[in-house]
């Protein structure tokens, strides 16, 4: 074999351009094997030669890069072959893109609420060793504890670092008058200076152990700046009309979500100096839900422990037979915003958390599977493209992987689109929600990470199905157009059912849950709550409330004044007392005690059962009960309890009348047994008013207040509105619902839309022919949209019972709440609404398509 | 009338074409050349040739089977196009234009001075 010069030829092979070089190379070869024959030296010889006369431009390569396939150029191609697709059908994409983006943007908003609501108190460095002491047993506890708590823990609990006492002031004790300038601060604290050990505060100015001294008063900024004009240090600032507080220190303003919003800041050396009646230093003694004991406990210390060593100190602490009444238990402050009780007044509850989350999954589940409907109703168009890139030889795998980048795509796309939705309609979220969200936290790092997840999730969850069914054309079918997509009908059908079974289900959530809301506006409470205006009583002295009284009545505006602890139904300065009776045999029950006065009943329309409601003196010992009280003391008839005896408190005292049952609290709980009685002390007033003559009343309600009680500050509210504020949750988890509710449905028929568009045009020749057969366009639409309804229908069908039980579930724990078979139309009128709005989605393509001159479809074959 | 652009070499190669009709790829090409002409023909000045010619449609190519002695790779057979036909008739009539046009006296001196150089 003669073999050419080995040098020459990789030179030539270098050099040359491709499309001549088999030719050259050739040519060489048969000059050379000639020559050879002769000379095989001078063959070689020439062959060198000859390749560097090859050595001219015509034969160079191109200096600019040829073409080399690289894996790099399958994607490129996977990358144009998609554009290409997305704006060739722009409609279907536009859809795909908005429904997709729509439920990302959900999905992210709920992302951000649910985020900011667990960030409450995460920010403490200590956060997660710092709990807060609870009184009695968990799931029937109150957030307050005992003053003495706090010495105790101190000197017998070595594993605690640091023990402080926070004491948030009813908003009718926040009276702050600064500068002759009178205002309430609702965020005013009385605070160990323990606390800011415990809790992260920025101090600006000043030092906490400022606060060990009595009358010393720490602010916020923003009430140094407003007041001050941010020079508070040395100032003074006036608490109720009565004590002076020397400002030693300013504090940063605390975060939005903080749990302890301080604003003011009191020592509580000054309580203890002042004595207040509240400050029993037994464990036994009742206590202020407001006026609660934090720790932190030492790191690797076990919390489980200290729940065990708590009851040991009850037993120390407490006489053996108060013992079974007391108990205390620990609870991480991270886990103090989702109960009531906390010093924000917004909690959430982790149930409405876990089911927000739940909805934005299945809104993002929507959202999917529409995609999925329309990418694979629509796969038919790309059969060809299949059946070329099978006999090029792509694998099945790679073919998946190519839709799947397309879904990528897409997904990218809607996932900017929701990106920059979310941070217009971020700042909404307040009005809307009363839920403070701001831009920063899109931007933060576990934002990002979320919508890289979803962006992952949702490629796979929307993009597997149709990759798996277009990958799975045969190329022979496919090429010649025979692929139908009746196999994936089922599927399809599937998942249109379940995108309407979960729009259904929200749908009737949300209804039920604005009736509940409702009926809690509108519930018989058992008094009378219209045209009554309330106010806070500074103090409650006879001469005071006296003169108050008489000069209101001179006015024919006012119909009827009263003075009382509270209002019939309130939250603030609920009292609860241990009741005792003989037929509990040493047992303790408790009952609510409301101090009221003689107009009381009558003005708010309390109904007498038995005995009297005049109460005789000021001592507490006589007292009307409810029926409520009269049959926890085991009497079946009222007119029998007229008599008995019982205690409450240290009290021992005679039952002289009963009356009906009244809402003393909020609609979620029952009724309680409720002692009324009086002893002097009042803290509200309420005023029955002639509604016609409201602005004259307010106004002289506000001049006799201000004149009776001199250089307090004066607030006042409508006695209904106020009820009302009592339910701000469900108000909000409404909200919420009403408006991922309305968006899932409206994913839902973007998704309809498509798919009836596709149909539409794809039965576009069978339609016609019908037509031109003499079929009316009625009976067209309904043929297009017959059996999109029925899976509509059955949607309904299965969606009833879930959200029967999901209801059930929430209304459990609400003692007034609505029955859910006397609502049964609300699932009727969901399962209308949505075949209302099924039809008209459908109906936008059905008519159009029915309506079509059949020629125009027929003329071309 | 169209301009043939042709030159020399060009001319050569395609009449070489023409001569082995049918037969005409480069290895053959040039030993037709090398054997009528005595000249040595590099191959690349060739294929340069060949490349030109077929960019402006004298000549078509088509890929022949492929051989042993060309270690596998396939000869290309060059064929004469009608233009190709037809640059070559223009070629030819113009240069007998041309030599109808020279004075027979020039010719003659000429001829005659080489009758002489020839005689010696």
């Amino acid at each position: 074999m003669k073999v050419p010069p080995k040098y020459p030829l990789q030179f030539l092979r270098w050099f040359c351009r491709e499309d001549y070089l088999d030719e050259i190379e050739g040519d060489l070869m048969e000059v050379f094997i000639k020559q050879s024959e002769s000379s095989p030296r001078k063959a070689k010889w020439n062959f060198g030669w000859s390749v560097i006369k090859y050595f001219r431009p015509e034969f160079l390569k191109p200096f600019k890069k040829t073409f080399h396939p690289e894996s790099s150029d399958m994607y490129k191609n996977y990358f144009k072959v998609a554009l290409r697709n997305l704006t060739r059908h722009h409609t279907f994409s536009i859809i795909n893109i908005a429904g997709l983006s729509l439920g990302i943007t959900c999905a992210l908003f709920i992302f951000l609420i649910v985020n900011y609501e667990l960030s409450y108190d995460r920010y403490h460095v200590k956060a997660d060793r710092i709990y807060r002491v609870n009184n009695g047993e968990p799931g029937n506890a109150d957030t307050g504890t005992p003053h003495g708590l706090a010495e105790i823990l101190r000197s017998e609990f070595p594993e605690m670092e640091d023990v402080g006492i926070i004491f948030k002031l009813n908003p009718e004790q926040s009276n702050i008058e600064i500068n002759q300038e009178l205002f309430r601060e609702n965020n005013t604290y009385f605070v160990q200076p323990q606390i800011f050990k415990l809790l992260d505060f920025t101090w600006l100015q000043g030092k906490p152990e400022s606060l060990t001294e009595p009358h010393h008063a720490v602010v916020a900024q923003s009430i140094a700046d407003k007041y001050f004009r941010g020079d508070a240090i040395g100032k003074t600032l006036k608490l109720n009309n009565g004590s002076d507080f020397t400002i030693t220190g300013i504090l940063a303003d605390p975060p939005v979500n903080s749990d302890f919003p301080v604003r003011i800041v009191l020592s509580y050396a000054t309580l203890e100096k002042l004595n207040q009646s509240h400050l029993n230093n037994r464990l036994d003694a009742g206590s202020n839900s407001y006026s609660q004991t934090l720790f932190s406990l030492r790191a690797g210390i076990d919390p489980q422990t200290i729940d065990t060593k708590l009851r040991k100190m009850v037993e120390r602490h407490v006489a053996k037979d108060r013992q079974q009444f007391v108990s205390f238990f620990i609870q991480p402050i991270s886990d103090i915003h989702f109960n009531v009780g906390n010093f924000n007044q917004r909690t959430i509850a982790k149930e409405t958390i876990s089911t927000l989350q739940l909805i934005g999954l299945f809104i993002l589940v929507i959202a999917c599977i529409n995609f999925i409907n329309l990418a694979s109703a629509q796969a038919i168009r790309r059969a060809k493209e299949v059946g070329v890139r099978k006999t090029l030889g792509g694998s099945r795998n790679s073919l998946v992987f190519q839709f799947l980048c397309e879904t990528f795509l897409i997904t990218l796309t809607a996932l900017l689109l929701a990106f920059g939705v979310t941070s217009q309609v971020i700042t909404f979220s307040e009005s809307l929600f009363s839920i403070p969200l701001s831009n920063d936290a899109l931007f933060r790092m576990d934002t990002l990470l979320f919508m890289g997840a979803t962006l992952i999730l949702v490629t796979l969850l929307a993009g597997f199905y149709p990759a798996f069914v277009l990958s799975g054309f045969l190329p022979a079918h496919a090429m010649k157009g025979a692929v139908s997509g009746i196999k994936s009908l089922f599927v399809r059908k599937s998942l249109i059912t379940f995108q309407f079974l979960i729009s259904q289900v929200l749908i009737v959530c949300t209804i039920l849950v604005i009736r509940q809301t409702n009926y809690f506006l509108s519930a018989p409470l058992g008094f009378n709550k219209e045209a009554v205006i309330t106010f806070d009583l500074p103090n409650s002295k006879a001469t005071h409330l006296s003169t108050l009284r008489n000069s209101l009545l001179t006015h024919s505006e006012i119909e009827n004044v009263s003075f009382s602890l509270n209002t019939p139904s309130a939250t603030i300065n609920t009292w609860w007392a241990n009741l005792r009776h003989e037929s509990f045999s040493g047992d303790e029950r408790s009952a609510e005690v409301k101090y009221i006065d003689s107009t009381y009943l009558s003005m708010f329309e309390i109904q007498r059962v038995a005995g009297t409601t005049v109460l005789p003196d000021l001592t507490g010992k006589s007292i009307i009960v409810n029926e409520a009280l009269v049959k926890e003391i085991g009497i079946m008839d009222p007119e029998q309890a007229i008599g008995e005896k019982v205690s409450y408190w240290n009290t021992d005292a005679i039952i002289i009348g009963v009356v009906k049952d009244f809402q003393t609290v909020t609609l979620q709980e029952g009724i309680h047994p409720v002692i009324l009685t009086s002893t002097g002390y009042y803290a509200k007033g309420s005023v029955k008013i002639d509604m016609t003559r409201v602005t004259e009343a307010l106004s002289i309600i506000e001049k006799h207040w201000k004149e009776t009680f001199t250089g307090n500050y004066f607030t006042w509210a409508f006695l209904d509105d106020q009820l009302a504020t009592f339910y701000h949750e469900e108000k909000k988890i409404a909200s919420l619902l009403i408006t991922f509710a309305s968006i899932a449905i409206c994913i839902g028929c973007i998704g309809l839309f498509g798919l009836i568009a596709f149909v539409a045009t794809q039965r576009a020749k069978e339609v016609s022919i019908r037509k031109i057969l003499g079929a009316t366009v009625a009976h067209l639409t309904a043929i297009l949209s017959g059996n999109f309804i029925k899976l509509v229908l059955i949607a309904g069908m299965i969606a009833w019972p879930i959200a029967y039980y999901i209801m059930e579930s929430w209304l459990q724990g609400i003692a007034n709440r609505i029955e859910l078979l006397d609502n049964a139309w609300v699932f009727v009128l969901s399962l209308l609404v949505t075949v209302a709005l099924a039809i008209i989605t459908l109906s936008t393509q059905t008519i159009k398509a029915a309506l079509e001159n059949p020629v125009k479809n027929l003329r071309s074959e | 009338m169209k301009n043939y652009q042709l030159g020399e070499f060009e001319e050569i190669v395609l009449l070489t074409v023409g001569i082995l009709n049918n037969e005409a790829y480069s290895v053959a090409i040039k030993d037709e050349i090398e054997s009528r002409l005595k000249r040595t023909v590099s191959m690349g000045a060739l294929h340069t040739a060949l490349i030109r010619l077929e960019d402006k449609g004298y000549l078509k190519s088509f890929s022949g089977e492929s051989t042993e002695d060309r270690a596998g790779r396939p000869r290309r057979y060059f064929e004469i196009t009608a233009l190709g036909k037809k640059a070559m008739l223009y070629a030819k009539e113009t240069r007998e234009q041309l030599w109808k046009a020279i004075p027979k006296a020039v010719l003659e001196v000429s001829l005659q001075k080489l009758a002489v150089g020839s005689h010696q």
